[in-house]
């Protein structure tokens, strides 16, 4: 429950065997952690899909986290669980799952988390493993008939922007008077759709296409129009220091080290070599190659080191 | 009432044109009208003269061509038969993408324009002529372009007064609602089995898995490039073609590469999923089974192997937490930040895989559903036909390269298709490639008294191997071939198919094989040294000439070998030959078929 904060909206989604006194019992520390300006809302699993919330309530939504669990969350209810959280809002769910897919009631917890995924979120944790009390573990052997069964945790984000709706207009006002269109001449509509069932005739005339070009059409752009205003980009083949550039490239560029340009070494200490290229320096050695782990040892091929010949 | 429809036209080479134009339907959908954006060649043609506006995008190819996506359609554009009133409802605007170093800057656009205009078209806005050289890009004319085209759109349909127009910071709704199906629950709601019933034959929402027959090399094992006859087996098909047509195989994903996606996205390949319709105007992809599993996504449906474009990286900085990867994110999604994008991506053809392993971030906090609006289906690839039905009923043969290539990146390049297809193994496993026919662009005579002189070295050979097969079975002579390539026995196509031909008079073959001497020797040298015979087959015997393979250099210096032969043996001045050969190229009798 660490994702609970004061203020929080908190839905709680129950199911399966669970005794009432323990979900009073929760709803009480929940209550307790998001204090007066928080709400905490309760619902069984089974009924969300017909209760009513609105999209976008709750910072948090929490499913199965009462012991034991007995609920495998369809692809339904995990959808309506993503459309009630705001934008970043948490899902924390519990599931009882098996190690491997045996084609019965339960699924594995790969599959759990990629069914979050699937339903919009995102973040997805790696699943954690409840520890349950013996007699939790023999009431939910009980109640499901599987042996081998792993409770695990997983939570999930909603993303953090809204999504744009895609709602059809409906318009009902006058349209403003415009130039009147001649109306589609009724022999020329068919001559248009007559030629249209043949494609490739080769048999038709065309005109020479170059024939529509004038004296006009064959001047190129004056070349002192295709410059960059406010000097950006004006020197377009100019290097580049990557952020945080410790390497010397970024003083270099930045004149602060004349004469001292040819002597620059061959490697670099930025930090930033073992990211992707899109965030190397222009004369980083690395270049070229995937990115890799901090730390980890790369040795540079004769190629490399002789850079572009 | 009119309501508020935009439609967007693109021609794209290069996928260029493709994401502005997608970006002028995202654009216009912010300003509520419902927004349905095609290659022109895949949009029926006959809808046009209803149409109320339609934004054009279209770029211009080296030589001042049209992007291969919209030659049917500007073809069909070019009909004299077409009434002057056709598009007298459709107001439209055009943006061409062009480069300035090229001589003929923008071509395709400034004739749609001039065309659509001669056909009745109301124009919105002037032409807008970007420009690659420019400091800032094609941003540089795209976006001033676009702010006045707006303008202009909502004085003609001003917005609903209860709506504004929807910022751009705010995410648009993904493509497709994508549902996670449990279980082996098949029998769900809104189950969609892609059928075509109305149909006639094979087609990219149902191609045709032809067996493979066999793959084998035909260059030289020292040779430096791996090239391959590939025989497929159509019968049962109902597939027939002609001379010149194109055989379209699309190929899934590469299994290394299928592995580490799925890893690096913690996806599991077993989840099945349903896809939904999520706006009105984008239909269901149909080539994709419902329920589909993930593997299936990634292995057949995902371009993962592809370079990603701007709006992949616009698209990421929504979803990036990470403070570094957000900020580079949105970096690419500028316009200053283009030619940083470009040497990141463009230029050593990064994969969009490795580009998501360079952003261990985000890659945690991609929805599933935006998959789809990050990463594109796989397009099928093209090749020649290069066999005849007649000679090789029931059979398709293409001759296809092995693309690999270095660039900056450690890892070599591979081409997708033509490594997967030369990984197959007819001997081993019964081996199905999924394709269709397309017809081609260049179209043979169809009087077999006319001879035909052909130009194609390298795989540029590949058509006329078809043509002259067909052409040889029916026993018509006057076919008149050069071919070049390196070495006579390490790259010399077909060559042991070539010499009963010519015995039995069928066939004039001339060769040019550039590294067996000391002076490189190309075709078109072949075709200047037999100018004669070559002007003779022209001005007398009324000859076509076809011209085939990389568009790099070869199709220029060819136009410039027989404008020497004209000038030489028909004792014309450059002016005049020029003439001639365009007038040869108006009446179809000179055709150039040429690839990247």
């Amino acid at each position: 429950m660490d994702y609970v904060s004061p203020g929080h909206s908190v839905l709680l989604l129950w199911g399966g065997a669970v005794s009432g006194d323990t979900i009073q019992t929760t709803v009480g520390n929940l209550q307790t952690k998001v204090g007066e300006k928080g709400h905490v809302r309760v619902e069984h699993v089974d009924r969300l899909l017909l209760s009513n919330h609105g999209s976008s309530t709750f910072d948090v939504v929490m499913s199965g986290t009462i012991n034991p669990p007995t609920t495998v969350h369809s692809g339904d209810v995990l959808a309506e669980v993503a459309r009630l959280l705001k934008p970043s809002g948490r899902a924390v769910v519990c599931e009882p799952t098996v190690s491997t897919d045996n084609g019965g009631t339960l699924r594995t917890a790969a599959k759990l988390s990629s069914s979050l995924k699937l339903a919009g979120l995102v973040s997805v944790s790696e699943a954690k493993e409840v520890s349950l009390s013996q007699q939790e573990h023999d009431l939910l052997k009980q109640a499901l008939s599987v042996d081998g069964i792993q409770v695990v945790e997983v939570s999930a984000s909603k993303p953090s922007y809204e999504v744009g709706s895609s709602a059809q207009l409906t318009l009902s006002f006058a349209k403003k008077k415009q130039v009147e269109k001649p109306k589609l001449d009724e022999n020329t509509a068919k001559i248009w759709s007559l030629s249209a069932v043949d494609m490739n005739d080769d048999d038709i005339d065309l005109l020479d296409p170059d024939e529509l070009l004038d004296e006009e059409d064959l001047k190129k752009p004056d070349p002192a129009s295709l410059k960059a205003q406010c000097g950006t980009g004006g020197d377009t083949k100019k290097r580049k220091a990557c952020k945080n550039c410790t390497c010397g490239l970024a003083e270099e560029l930045e004149g602060d080290q004349p004469g001292k340009t040819a002597s620059k070494p061959a490697t670099s200490a930025c930090g930033n070599c073992y990211l992707g290229d899109a965030f190397r320096c222009a004369s980083c050695p690395y270049l070229g190659m995937p990115a890799f782990k901090p730390g980890e040892k790369i040795t540079l091929t004769d190629r490399q080191l002789k850079g572009d010949i | 009432m009119e309501s508020r429809q935009l439609t967007v036209l693109y021609g794209s080479q290069t996928g260029t044109a493709q994401d502005v134009a997608e970006r002028v339907a995202r654009e216009a959908k912010r300003r509520h009208f419902s927004t349905k954006v095609l290659a022109m060649d895949q949009y029926p043609i006959a809808s046009l003269i209803h149409e109320a506006m339609v934004i054009f995008v279209c770029s211009t190819t080296g030589q001042g061509d049209e992007p291969d996506n919209m030659k049917v359609f500007w073809k069909f554009l070019l009909r004299k038969n077409l009434p002057s009133n056709s598009l007298c409802q459709l107001n439209f605007a055009v943006l061409g993408l062009g480069d300035s170093s090229y001589q003929k800057f923008n071509f395709v656009a400034k004739k749609l324009q001039k065309r659509l205009l001669q056909l009745g078209g109301n124009p919105l806005h002037t032409l807008g002529l970007a420009d690659d050289q420019h400091d800032l890009g094609p941003d540089a004319v795209v976006d001033p372009w676009l702010n006045s085209l707006w303008n202009k759109v909502l004085s003609l349909y001003p917005l609903p007064p209860d709506k504004a127009i929807i910022s751009e910071h705010i995410l648009p709704p993904p493509r497709y609602k994508v549902k996670f199906v449990d279980g082996d629950q098949d029998s769900i709601n809104g189950l969609h089995v892609p059928t075509d019933s109305n149909i006639t034959g094979p087609s990219q929402n149902n191609p045709f898995y032809a067996r493979l027959v066999s793959n084998d090399r035909i260059t030289a094992d020292d040779h430096w490039q791996d090239v391959r006859l590939i025989k497929l087996d159509v019968s049962g098909s109902g597939l027939s073609h002609a001379a010149g047509d194109v055989v379209m195989i699309q190929p899934p994903n590469l299994p290394d590469e299928v592995q580490t996606f799925i890893q690096l996205l913690k996806l599991n390949p077993q989840d099945r999923v349903i896809l939904q319709q999520n706006d009105p105007d984008v239909q269901l992809p149909p080539s994709l089974p419902q329920p589909c599993t993930i593997q299936h996504l990634v292995e057949q449906y995902w371009d993962i192997h592809a370079v990603p474009r701007r709006w992949f990286f616009t698209l990421l900085s929504y979803f990036a937490d990470d403070e570094m990867e957000k900020e580079k994110f949105q970096e690419f999604s500028t316009a200053e930040g283009q030619e940083e994008l470009y040497s990141y991506c463009n230029r050593p053809r990064r994969t969009t895989l490795e580009v998501l392993q360079d952003f261990p971030h985000v890659i945690n906090t991609i929805p599933v559903d935006y998959l789809f609006d990050l990463i594109p289906p796989i397009q099928p690839r093209a090749f020649s036909i290069a066999s005849s039905l007649k000679a090789h009923p029931n059979e398709v043969h293409v001759l296809m390269a092995v693309v690999q290539y270095r660039t900056k990146l450690v890892t070599p390049r591979r081409g997708l298709c033509s490594t997967w297809l030369s990984s197959l193994n007819p001997q081993k496993d019964d081996v199905r490639v999924p394709m269709w026919v397309r017809r081609g662009t260049i179209s043979f005579p169809k009087t077999p008294a006319t001879p035909v002189i052909m130009v194609g070295p390298g795989t540029g050979l590949a058509p006329f191997r078809g043509f002259i097969q067909e052409r040889t079975t029916l026993g018509i002579g006057g076919n008149v071939l050069f071919f070049g390539c390196r070495n006579k026995d390490k790259d010399f196509f077909c060559a042991s198919e070539w010499q009963p031909l010519v015995e039995k008079g069928f066939l004039s073959l001339y060769t040019a094989f550039s590294r067996d001497q000391e002076e490189k020797v190309y075709v078109q040298q072949r075709i200047k040294e037999n100018g004669a015979v070559i002007w003779d087959l022209i001005h007398n015997q009324e000859a076509w000439i076809f011209v085939a393979g990389n568009a790099k250099q070869m199709p220029t210096d060819v136009q410039s070998a027989l404008q020497s032969v004209l000038m030489d043996h028909g004792n014309m001045g450059e002016t005049e030959a020029d003439r001639y050969i365009h007038s040869l190229e108006h009446r179809r009798r000179y055709q150039v078929e040429a690839w990247s």
